[in-house]
This record gives C-alpha cells, structure tokens and sequence, in this order.
C-alpha cells in the first residue's frame, strides 16, 4: 500500500514564535499553582496534623476526593462545570491554574504532612526547653527544617504539573500544544509539532532539574 | 472573571441513565488499561531498580538512561510517539490499547524503579550481612531477606503510582480507545450534554481510586500485622 | 510508463531515485526532485519520507483482500456517529463510504480516531484511507491529496444565545466568537470579523458551552453541526440569514497513489451526476436545516454548489 508522510519543517519554523510565547504560558501557569498549591498544602497539611477532628477530617477528605479525579476531567469541571452550576466564568487561564492548583495541593499536602512529622521531635522538645513559644518553635524550628526535607519531593510535583500543563489546551488555553494543534490541523502535519514540543519540555524538564540540584545544595545543612 | 446570570445551560441528567451500559463498557477498558500497565510496570520498574543497583557500570547507565528518559515527558507526549511514531518510523503497528499499555508501562515503571530503590535502600544493611553469615548465598538473602522488606516499604508509593495509573489512562483515549474518557467524549458529541457526562466520568474514576485507596490500606495493615 | 513510475514521480525520496530512474522519465523526475530541493532550500529539513510502494496501490489492496480499513472519527452527527440503538456507525459520510465499498465489492472495517490525529494515523498505516471528510484546506493539500469532486459542502452558520440582541452580522463585528480549534470556521471567521476575538476549543460541544455560559458571544459552526447542537440545547438560536461562507469537503488521501485518487475522484463524479449526494444530504441533514432555519447546500450534477435552503 502506499503511505506517503513528507517532513514538513516550515510551518513549526516559521511559528517559532508562538511556540516560544506558548511555552512560556505553560511555564507561568505552572510557576504560579505551583506557588499556590505549596500555601494550600501547607494549610492542608497543618489541618491534618491539628489534632482537632473538624479539621482533620475534611482535610484528609480533600486530598481524597482531589487526588481521585484525573486532571483533564478537573479542567473540564473548573471550566465549564462551575460556570454552568454556579455562574462564576472563569478565563481559561485562571481555570486551568484553578485545576492544577487543587490538583498540586493534595500532592504537596501530603508531602509536608510527611516532612512535618520527619522533624525531630527532640528539636521541638528542645525548643520548649529554651523557652520558645508553640508560635515559634514552629516558625523557628520546625517549618524550615520541614521545608529542607520536602524540596526533592516538591520538585518532583512541579515537573508533574509542568507535564499536566500539556493539557490545559483542552479548555483553549494558547500554550505549545495548543500551538502544536494548530499546525497539525491546518496542515496535517503531526509529528512535527509534537516534537517540537517534546524537545522543548525535555530543555524545559532539564532546566528546571538542574535549578532544584542547586536548591537542594545551598539548602543543605554546613 | 465573570459572574454572569446569562448562563443558559438545560440540565439533561436522563442521558447519564441512557448511556450507563456504555461506560460500564468503557470502565472494562479501563480497568484493563490500568491493570495490564500496573502489572508489567510493577515487574519491569524492579527490574530496572536491580539493574541501577547492580555493580555492572554498563547496566547501572542503561537503567539510568531509562529512568531518566521515561520520567522527562509527559504521557500525552508518548501515547503519540507510540502509537504513531513507531509504527511510521519501524513499522511497529500496535492497537490503541496496546499502545496505551506500554506508554503507562514505560512511564510507570520508571517511577516505579525510583520507588524500589529507595526502598532497597532502606532496608537494614545489617539484615543482608545477618542473612549472609547465617549461610544464606547472596541471591537467597536478596529475595528471602531484603526484597520482601524493601517491598512492604514501597507498597504506599507503590499505590500511590497505581492510582496515578488509573488517572492517567483517561489520556490514552486521545488514540481512540473507547475507554471511560473516550466513552464521554463519543456520547458528549452524541448528546451535547458536556457537564452531565463528564460529572458521570469523573464520579467512575473517584470510585475507582477510593476503592484502590482503600483496598491498600487493608493491604498495608496485612503487612504491618505480619511484621509485628 | 507504469503505474508504479509514476507514484515514484511523485514521491521523490532524496538518495533512494535510481540514476536510471530518472534518465528514464527524464525531466518530469528533475521536476520532482527539484521540488524536494525547493522545500529543503525554504527553510524546511527534508527527512526521508514514509513510503511504501511495494503493495501498489490500495485500490488493488483492497480488491484482492475484500476488506478496506477506514479511519473515522464519530463523533460529527449527523455526518459520522454511533447510531444509539443499532451501535453501529451511521450518518452521511459512513452511508457515501458504505456506497463506495459496496462498488468495490469491500467490506469497511471502521477504525477509530479522533480527527486531530486521523493524518497521523494514517501515515502510520493504522488504516488504509480516511473514510470521512475533511475540509479542502490549501495548506492541508501541501500534505495529500483531495479527491477532485466535493462529497459535501458545509455552510457555516452563526449561532448565538436565545435571548441575545444579535440580529445580523453588523451586530457582532466586535462579538467574542468560540470555534473549534483547526477548524476552516477559525481561519475564515478571524478574516470576517477582523475586530472579534476567537476563543478556539478542543470540541464543537464545548464552543457550544462557551456561548451558553457567556463565556462567548457567539460561535461559527457548519450547518449540520448547529442542528444537533440546537436541537440538544434550547437556550442558543440561529443568527439566520445566509451561509457565512461555505467550504468544499471531501475524501483526503496519500500522496502518490494515483490510481487511488482517480477512481474516487471519478466515482464521486458519477454520484454527483447521478444526485446521490444531493439525496443523501437531504435525508441526513434536510430535517433539521428545516427544522431550524439553516442555510444548506448539496452537491450539484457537476459536484458544483447547489443552494438546497437559502
């Protein structure tokens, strides 16, 4: 049978650009449900840890439930769902760092949880020993040794939600695989563009790989 | 943002019964998806963990290479590679859910070794020197010793990449597997009803993980009994 | 000159042309190969391209092995879609193509594909031919070949919501449009209304969404989308009048198999002449054109454009 596939380069080369501009939406939207998911992990993670049952309980419910439903539902359900049943429209930028936030806080969430109870408990006792308050033991203390040994794992998270950004462009956010689409369907050129994005996430993963390596050393202890 | 009184959206939730035969269909597919994927990514991610340990240099960097790999894009990324790429490139022509199976596999077990490793590291260096000068050959001591060890210690993130497994399986209908997300989006063009069916598709993969989560649990606590 | 010579004219694989090869055809080659060099001066890198000759064309594939794999993808009522009580692929594209095969003496075995990756899979030979349409887009033409006669025409038409101010087109030169991505309503809607913005999505459902939420204004669909998409959702409305414009969509193959191409081509012009799409057309999208007071057109005897309700 004849079967007749052509490399086209030219029309990924000549939207360079775009897939330049994409990349760099996929970039911040990460960058920031990253930052956000953290607080909200962190928030989680402490309710968890409260001892106090009304807090716990939904706590540990959240992080079920979120981390239950797969992403690209997650965005379906932000972006439509919530607009259909509660009329709050949100854009499809600020619905897909909605979705990958919650997504993100029932990881990050879970790994604080794990990173707070990993402290020492002679520190703390020790803490008290001095006079601290519970404030600031834990402020002074324990959060920043906690947040030493959560940074692997939450590097882990954020390329996670780096690769869960190559599907906000079912809700028609712009990013590279929006732009990869775009040329694959005016052009039927497929494997082009999806590779241009794979070479781009790969820079992407490696960079950031490379940044957490030098987090992780000035963060060790001298 | 807007908050708007113009949304105009009927709810139509007879489609949900009207179509429930056809996701009991697609969660099959599922299930299968993510069950053949946990079981050869479970075999293949120890395999890859033992070769990483090994004194072999040449092993040591192959599976590095694998892991390295398999963990640097997303799935979405691979499904196509897989399914187009090979069979364009080298004629290999798998189905949609074969292909589907071996993305989930690859990727999977690269997480997967990751989560051995660590685990065979934790495991008490003692325990395998113990084994040794009891007589036990190294082999022996490896899986009557410390592999059972390393694996109660894996299990929880070992299950938790099942769950992402399951998760995960929802990109493969972008190939045309008619399993739970592809089942929605046929009967979504079918029936416009977008909000009713994805509600449906996310409350089958919430089950499923919850089941998964829970049946864990019990697993751990077998374990845990068993240690004490 | 064979069959085979002639596809590999048209196939030019950079360091695979025999020398005697092109002594024999002479300047024709130099043509084609020429054309290689121009896309690999122009920016492009020429890789070698996926070729298989070997089999001939699909036309004799198909004719000695009685079966045909098509791609599809189902979900384009009423053109392609699962018929809910039979659950067998069903629709105006699925009856033309059962046509088709039937001709051949071949029985069609549907495969499964979204439309995004319907190329890709078939240069990756999951299936002999795309057994839908797609729309006669020049840039898609740089990658295959259409048939020479339209199997349809698709009039886009405007739907926006029931209780919407909008009447004519002048209402919404400023109109915030959803469309679906890759679609001729995305490239042709943006030269339209150039003072609009246009929010593409992965589904026509989801463009649908976009206006009944209020997240759009408006969307540009084909005349047989709009009608399933109106008869399941009552809150959107017809903006009415005539077509928006209207794009010639037809069968899509690989390029190099001339004899795949002609007999298509040729078969579709017989059933133009013979009405048989305007006869499909009217009974697949007829009813709810009517229904809803969509401008439609059918294939002519000549495959040229025949105004069916204005």
């Amino acid at each position: 049978m004849t079967v007749a596939y052509t490399y086209t380069w030219g029309p990924v080369l000549d939207n360079w650009d775009a897939f330049a501009r994409g990349a760099w939406i996929d970039v911040w939207v990460t960058g920031i449900s990253f930052l956000l998911a953290c607080v909200l992990g962190v928030a989680i993670a402490l309710f968890r840890r409260s001892g106090l049952r009304g807090l716990a309980w939904p706590a540990f419910a959240y992080v079920q439930l979120v981390r239950g439903v797969p992403l690209l539902v997650f965005l379906y359900w932000v972006y439509f769902g919530i607009a259909i049943v509660i009329g709050v429209v949100f854009t499809s930028v600020q619905a897909a760092i909605i979705a990958l936030t919650l997504t993100g806080s029932a990881y990050t969430a879970e790994i604080f949880r794990a990173a707070l109870g990993a402290v020492d408990r002679g520190h703390v006792e020790a803490a008290a020993a001095l006079g601290f308050s519970r404030r600031d033991t834990f402020r002074i203390v324990v959060f920043p040794q906690a947040v030493r040994i959560a940074v692997p794992p939450l590097g882990n998270i954020f390329i996670g939600l780096l690769k869960g950004s190559t599907l906000i462009s079912v809700i028609g956010v712009p990013d590279m695989v929006f732009q990869a689409q775009q040329i694959n369907l005016s052009y039927f050129t497929p494997f082009e563009p999806f590779t241009a994005v794979a070479l781009i996430l790969v820079v992407l993963v490696a960079a950031f790989a490379a940044l957490l390596t030098g987090v992780e050393r000035a963060l060790r202890l001298p | 943002m807007i908050a708007s009184g113009v949304v105009a959206y009927t709810f139509r939730w007879s489609v949900v019964s009207e179509s429930i035969g056809e996701f009991g269909r697609g969660l099959l597919v599922t299930l299968e998806l993510s069950a053949l994927s946990l079981v050869l990514s479970l075999a293949l991610g120890l395999v890859v963990a033992l070769a990483r340990l090994s004194p072999l240099a040449p092993l040591r960097l192959v599976a590095y290479g694998y892991v390295q790999i398999f963990r640097a894009l997303s799935l979405y990324i691979y499904v196509l590679w897989i399914y187009f790429g090979l069979a364009s490139a080298v004629g290999v022509n798998l189905s949609p859910l074969a292909a589907g199976v071996v993305a989930l596999t690859a990727l999977n077990s690269a997480y997967m070794a990751e989560i051995y490793r660590s685990a065979l590291a934790a495991v008490d260096p003692g325990q395998r020197e113990a084994a040794l000068s009891l007589g036990f050959g190294r082999v022996r001591a490896f899986t009557t010793v410390t592999l059972p060890q390393a694996v109660r210690i894996a299990v929880p993130g070992l299950v938790n990449q099942f769950i992402d497994i399951v998760k995960d399986s929802s990109i493969i209908a972008i190939i045309g597997t008619l399993d739970l997300m592809g089942v929605a989006n046929q009967l979504v063009s079918y029936y416009r009803a977008p909000f009713e069916l994805y509600t449906l598709v996310a409350a089958f993969y919430l089950a499923l993980v919850l089941s998964i989560s829970a049946a864990a649990t019990m697993l751990e606590r077998r374990l845990q009994r068993h240690l004490a | 000159m064979s069959v085979t010579e002639l596809e590999d004219l048209n196939q030019p694989e950079p360091g695979r042309t025999s020398r005697g090869g092109l002594l024999k055809v002479g300047g024709l080659a130099l043509l084609g190969t020429a054309g290689a060099a121009g896309l690999t001066a122009g920016g492009a890198l020429a890789a070698p391209q996926v070729a298989a000759q070997a089999g001939g064309s699909v036309l004799d594939k198909w004719t000695r092995s009685k079966k045909a794999r098509l791609g599809v993808d189902l979900s384009f009522p009423p053109l392609q879609y699962i018929d809910r009580r039979t659950k067998k692929p069903s629709g105006y594209m699925v009856e033309l193509t059962q046509l088709m095969m039937k001709d051949l003496g071949v029985t069609p075995e549907w495969v499964q594909t979204p439309f995004a990756q319907l190329f890709a899979a078939l240069a990756a030979r999951k299936f002999d031919m795309v057994g839908i349409a797609a729309t006669i887009l020049p840039s898609r033409a740089l990658q295959g070949w259409f048939a020479d006669v339209p199997a349809f025409y698709e009039s886009n038409v405007i739907l926006v919501r029931k209780n919407s101010r909008a009447r004519k087109l002048s209402d919404l030169q400023r109109a915030r449009f959803a469309v679906l991505q890759g679609s001729s309503q995305q490239a042709s809607g943006r030269v339209i209304f150039p003072r609009a913005t246009f929010k593409a999505l992965a589904s026509e459902s989801d463009a649908a969404t976009e206006v009944a939420v209020g997240r759009a204004d408006a969307a540009i669909f084909s005349e047989f989308s709009s009608g399933s998409l109106l008869q399941n959702n009552r809150n959107l409305r017809a903006l009415g009048g005539p077509p928006l414009f209207v794009d010639a969509n037809t069968y899509f193959m690989p390029q190099g198999d001339i004899k795949l191409w002609q007999w298509v081509s040729n078969w579709l012009r017989y059933q133009a002449a013979h009405q048989t799409m305007a006869g499909l057309w009217k009974k697949w999208v007829g009813p709810s054109a009517r229904r809803f007071g969509l401008a439609t057109s059918l294939v002519g005897a000549n495959g040229e454009q025949v105004p069916f309700i204005r």
